[in-house]
């Protein structure tokens, strides 16, 4: 776990440095406590869970992401055991303890400059130790100096090797539904 | 036998290069903003049905060859234009758009391609499906894209694609695409889930990076059209790009490339359409430069049956393809008839016109090198009737009246050859021959010399006429066969043929079916082909004569020529056209209208092979160059169901349906696509389970209603002429429902409920007269039962007292009271038998009665009758009051202290008898069945009860007041 959480900050860091060779722009927008729920809709159960430390990163001249979020601090479960075991036997959070996103966005939208944009964000999503190349749909909306991200996309459990045990099939559903609410700031000023 | 020779020499010669124009493709404008509702043309495909697709800068049209129709597209596609059309394996056609959106469907609808992962926002420039059914995209801007599983993926440059901006995309080997961008080429394949690219560009030594157009180039490589360098072809097996030497590409942009075999068709933005030639090693042999579909050419597209279609400034163009070439002028001055045509192993093909005899030859560019041999009959030339080049490289000419010319190989300069021994006809018609011995077919029978000239330079002619020949001296071709035959057309006596000295009939009996034979000619397998003056092709087999003519589909009898052609064609030109006959299977198909081939008007047997695969034609206007191979001339036209609707119910059918009875209102729309000449398909349709068998039909609806239950499939042919057997079928297969009320699941109810409802009527009807009856016996007893108590010896007894009182008192009373009395008894009898009488009539009786009881009781009985006057027609059974007030009279105490009152009143509807209530001390005895009856004979006329109300003081009964019948209150 230390050694994603530092391979994350590496990849922050080398951003950082990258774009400090633009000094004159403000290129790297992040943030470290954006929102990520999923939500379960299972015939017999709907299961959300939530986490208030989603990190972050944009790099808008490059137009080159990444976002993870360390899987234990996903709270919100209906029961105490049942965040256990996703814990320890659906993310494997031992193992794989964080889920991360990264990649470039598609278009060649101009975010330097304030306005609402719904971008494809092409990258590679990391759950569970499975990556999966996904193209999702993002609403950018840049204004006073941030950064608003909003997305919404389905995460089928069997892309990223997620087992369900036969006897809890119908509490869990095949496809999670994951939302991202965050907000990135620019911190890069030089 | 000295022949006299005389050579009579032309010096006259001239050569000339002419730049021809006049053969290239043809192409005519088919669409444009008139037929397109004023939409710009983007780009054409066909389906796999073989409809025409034409997208536009407004939406989709599909075009049948008679009519374009507007395609109906989600509303945000409406003013989108489209820049690439691809097909599924479902028939289903995609649409891509330029600003990124991507629509599927067929002609009755589309929808919306709508991934969750979201469309690009640039044009799309490429859609294409791989074998493994994966579709794939290219886009100008956000590189390349394929839909697997229900999900999007995207290759671009940050995954080692050379560039995002890609021009097109071409299928390549096992499920892998090609893409062309400003970066040369790069193959794309998913294998394992793991995306490859291998970008081949500068490295492989392309010759410029821009490649606009990529094209899959059979097993091997790839073509590959570039903005300024043309063409160039790369294998990838040897990761190197070759580009065809020999020329200069100065035509600009390569916009699209088209395979033809050999032949290269390249679109160019500005130079219109490049034709190249290819010879071994993909070595240019040729190239030509075409405008006639205008200068800016996007788009190209090779239909099924060899038509090439081109989109150039915003119209839709259309041309048979390189598969016929015209050559009706030169330099501006027409060909004209053309009488006598050759193509000769040299490569040049000579022809006789009006103007004089000449040699054509065709350059490596877009020039044609025109050789005139001899001049006009107008300026003293011969009229030049057959041609002929032996294996010695001498050309000879035939003429009509005017001999026979030669030219030694290599010479341009003629020498008339004579033969004063007159074995040589002047008319010379046809001319053939081998290495060593020529024929003649002239009109003075047919002529054979030796190739060899004689000592002095001359030739020796021997003839074959009437006596020794085949019997008629008007020979109109001769051929050569195998095993040195040789084959004869005659005016008389048909095909005959000569083999080891001998002249004979291939037929035994020695008369050939059709005895005025114009041409002939021998095909691969062996076969003879004869082109007779009236009726149609003969075939000749083993001594097996087939004929061909109208039935077998040919348009007409009297053919012109016949000549065999590559891909088993056998070419036959007749007044109205080409015809063609496949040599092996007998199918008939023909050059469509479309291509331009009509009204021929060709000399005999200016026909001629040539050793690169095409046909040379002569016609009265120049020359038709036919090249099998650069079309699929013998496809028939492809038959398909375009839509099954069911009478107003809008939406369409598909096979297998199963309709109800009721709406049994069925119209198929079909058609044989044949782009060639789409008025010329007829078709044959036939309703299986309907109709007994096929029924030719021009039209393209047929309706059919008010069909039996029962299974059905409609089947439908087109053919391009009377014959079916190669013809194309389409079917649909459905089921019309009995109606439901010959069904057993309603049958059998309604059964069940028609027994159910008889039996509750007959129930119902013996309970009535059960009842009837009932009543009927209870009304006889009570009539029983009141005569009974009529005559009730009390009551006589007493009237009898009363009387004699009365006689003793007052006679003139006494008589009054026998009178009552008597009339009392007269209406019970007269009464008794009717079942209503009046109430006046009633009160009547009672009157009477009151009265004789009155006599006895005197004041002591007080009886009040009180009824409305509207009351009085009102109907109630006879004696009723009379037998109410006896009853009173018989159980009440009257006496002077204790008066008995008794009223008679009507109440709103009830007619009330009421009476004080003191009964006498000792009852008297009462059986109880007076009030029974009167109740039950009410129940007959009504279905009010009667009511009846005791008090202590009191006791009435309520009846019911019954109305007349049409009679209210």
């Amino acid at each position: 776990m230390f050694k994603l959480c530092y391979i994350s900050l590496f990849v922050l860091l080398l951003m950082v440095s990258v774009s400090a060779q633009q000094p004159d722009n403000q290129t790297i927008f992040s943030t470290k406590n954006g929102k990520v729920t999923f939500r379960s809709d299972a015939p017999l159960e709907l299961i959300t869970a939530s986490s208030p430390e989603l990190r972050g990163a944009v790099d808008i001249s490059s137009r080159s992401f990444t976002f993870s979020v360390t899987n234990r601090t996903l709270k919100g479960f209906n029961s105490p055991l049942q965040q256990e075991h996703f814990y320890e036997n659906y993310i494997e959070a031992g193992s794989y303890p964080v889920s991360t996103f990264k990649g470039k966005i598609i278009e060649q939208t101009d975010l330097t400059i304030p306005g609402n944009y719904q971008v494809r964000a092409k990258g590679i999503l990391d759950i569970h130790g499975v990556a999966q190349e996904r193209i999702i749909k993002v609403n950018m909306q840049v204004k006073n100096g941030q950064i608003a991200v909003t997305s919404e996309f389905l995460v089928p459990l069997s892309d990223h090797n997620i087992t369900i045990p036969r006897i809890v099939y119908q509490k869990i559903a095949e496809e999670i539904v994951v939302t991202v609410e965050a907000v990135l700031t620019g911190g890069t000023k030089k | 036998m000295r022949p006299f020779i005389r050579y009579f020499l032309f010096f006259f010669l001239s050569v000339t290069l002419y730049p021809v124009r006049s053969q290239h493709i043809d192409f005519i404008e088919m669409a444009g903003k008139e037929q397109l509702a004023g939409a710009t043309v983007t780009t054409v495909f066909q389906d796999s049905r073989g409809f025409i697709w034409i997208g536009t800068n407004q939406g989709v049209f599909v075009f049948d060859g008679f009519e374009y129709r507007s395609i109906n597209l989600p509303e945000a596609f409406v003013n989108a234009a489209v820049s690439c059309i691809a097909c599924d394996q479902n028939q289903n056609v995609w649409l891509g758009f330029s600003d990124g959106k991507i629509a599927f469907g067929h002609e009755q609808g589309f929808s919306a391609f709508s991934p969750d992962e979201g469309l690009p926002k640039v044009p799309i420039t490429g859609l294409l499906f791989t074998a493994d059914s994966t579709l794939w995209f290219s886009t100008y801007g956000e590189g390349l894209y394929y839909f697997s599983k229900k999900r999007l993926y995207n290759f671009n440059s940050g995954d080692g694609l050379g560039n995002d901006y890609l021009y097109s995309l071409a299928d390549g080997k096992n499920g892998s695409v090609w893409v062309g961008s400003d970066a040369g080429i790069s193959l794309c394949s998913v294998q394992k889930n793991k995306k490859h690219i291998d970008n081949f560009s500068a490295t492989e030594g392309i010759p410029d990076l821009i490649v606009q157009k990529v094209m899959t180039a059979g097993e091997e490589g790839i073509w590959v059209g570039m903005q300024e360098k043309g063409l160039s072809y790369f294998d990838p097996e040897k990761k190197s790009f070759t580009t065809p030497e020999g020329y200069q590409w100065d035509f600009g942009p390569v916009t699209d490339i088209i395979d033809y075999g050999g032949l290269l068709i390249i679109a160019t933005d500005g130079s219109g359409i490049i034709e190249v030639s290819l010879g071994n090693a993909r070595t240019v042999s040729g190239i030509r430069n075409n405008f006639s579909s205008g200068k800016r050419v996007v788009k190209l597209l090779k239909d099924k049956e060899g038509n090439l279609w081109s989109v150039s400034s915003g119209s839709l163009f259309f041309s048979a393809g390189p598969g016929l070439r015209y050559y009706k002028e030169i330099s501006g001055q027409s060909l004209g008839t053309i009488h006598a045509l050759y193509a000769a192993t040299n490569g040049r093909v000579y022809f006789g016109n009006d103007k004089g005899l000449f040699a054509l030859r065709t350059l490596f560019n877009n020039e044609h090198e025109l050789t005139q041999l001899l001049p006009s009959q107008s300026s003293g030339g011969p009229g030049i009737t057959s041609i002929f080049m032996d294996e010695t490289g001498s050309l000879w000419a035939g003429t009509f009246g005017n001999g026979l010319y030669r030219f030694a190989p290599g010479s341009h300069t003629a020498a008339k050859v004579t033969d004063s021994n007159g074995n040589l006809n002047n008319n010379i018609l046809g001319i053939t021959g081998n290495r060593d011995v020529l024929w003649f077919a002239t009109l003075g029978g047919p002529a054979r010399c030796n190739i060899v000239q004689d000592q002095n330079g001359g030739f020796s002619f021997g003839n074959f006429n009437s006596g020794s020949g085949p019997g008629n001296n008007f020979i109109y071709t001769v051929r050569k066969g195998r095993n040195g035959k040789f084959w004869f057309g005659t005016d008389g006596k048909g095909l005959v043929s000569y083999e080891n000295g001998r002249f004979s009939f291939p037929e035994p009996g020695g008369a050939f079916p059709a005895r005025v034979i114009y041409s002939v000619d021998e095909d691969i397998d062996g076969n003879i082909w004869t082109g007779s003056s009236d009726e149609g092709v003969f075939r000749i087999h083993k001594n097996e004569v087939t004929n061909f003519s109208l039935s077998k589909g040919l348009r007409t009898n009297k053919i012109t020529s016949v000549i065999s052609a590559p891909q088993n064609q056998i070419v036959v030109v007749h007044d109205l056209g080409i015809d063609l006959i496949n040599s092996r299977t007998g199918q008939v198909s023909y050059l469509g209208i479309k291509a331009g081939i009509e009204d021929l008007n060709a000399d005999l047997n200016a026909v001629s092979a040539d050793a690169s695969g095409s046909v040379w034609i002569g016609t009265q206007d120049g020359i038709i160059q036919y090249t099998p191979a650069f079309m699929n001339a013998m496809k028939v036209p492809s038959t398909t169901i375009r839509n099954v609707s069911v009478f107003l119910s809008g939406g369409s059918a598909k096979p297998g349906d199963v309709f109800p009875y009721s709406s049994n209102h069925l119209s198929f729309e079909y058609i044989g696509l044949w782009y060639n000449s789409p008025s010329k398909v007829t078709y044959r349709i036939m309703l299986e389970g309907h109709d007994p068998g096929w029924v030719p039909t021009g039209n393209r609806v047929a309706v059919y209603s008010n069909l039996r239950p029962g299974n059905y499939t409609f089947r439908v042919q087109s053919s391009v002429n009377s014959d079916f057997s190669f013809a194309s079928e389409a079917s649909f297969p459905f089921r019309i429902d009995p109606p439901f009320y010959t069904r057993w699941w309603f049958i059998v109810p309604v059964i069940l409920l028609i027994i159910l409802l008889a039996y509750l009527i007959l129930r119902s009807r013996i309970n009535r007269i059960k009842r009837e009856q009932q009543l009927l016996k209870e009304k006889a007893e009570s009539e029983f039962q009141l005569l009974r108590s009529q005559v009730n010896p009390h009551f006589l007894f007493n009237n009898f007292s009363t009387l004699m009182a009365i006689i003793e008192e007052d006679k003139n009373v006494a008589i009054e009271y026998v009178g009552k009395l008597s009339a009392f008894f007269r209406n019970i009898l007269e009464y008794r038998d009717k079942e209503l009488i009046p109430l006046s009539e009633e009160l009547e009786i009672a009157e009477s009665y009151i009265f004789l009881q009155k006599k006895r009781y005197g004041e002591n009985l007080r009886i009040r009758i009180q009824t409305e006057e509207k009351f009085l027609n009102s109907l109630i059974p006879p004696l009723t009051l009379q037998l109410l007030i006896e009853n009173a009279v018989k159980h009440n105490i009257v006496s002077e202290s204790r008066p008995l009152n008794v009223s008679i009143r009507s109440e709103q509807d009830t007619l009330i008898v009421e009476n004080t209530l003191q009964l006498k001390k000792t009852p008297e005895i009462s059986t109880g069945m007076g009030l029974e009856n009167i109740r039950s004979r009410y129940r007959i006329y009504t279905k009010r009860e009667i009511v009846i109300h005791e008090t202590e003081k009191s006791f009435s009964v309520y009846l019911p007041v019954i109305i007349k019948k049409g009679e209210g209150l």
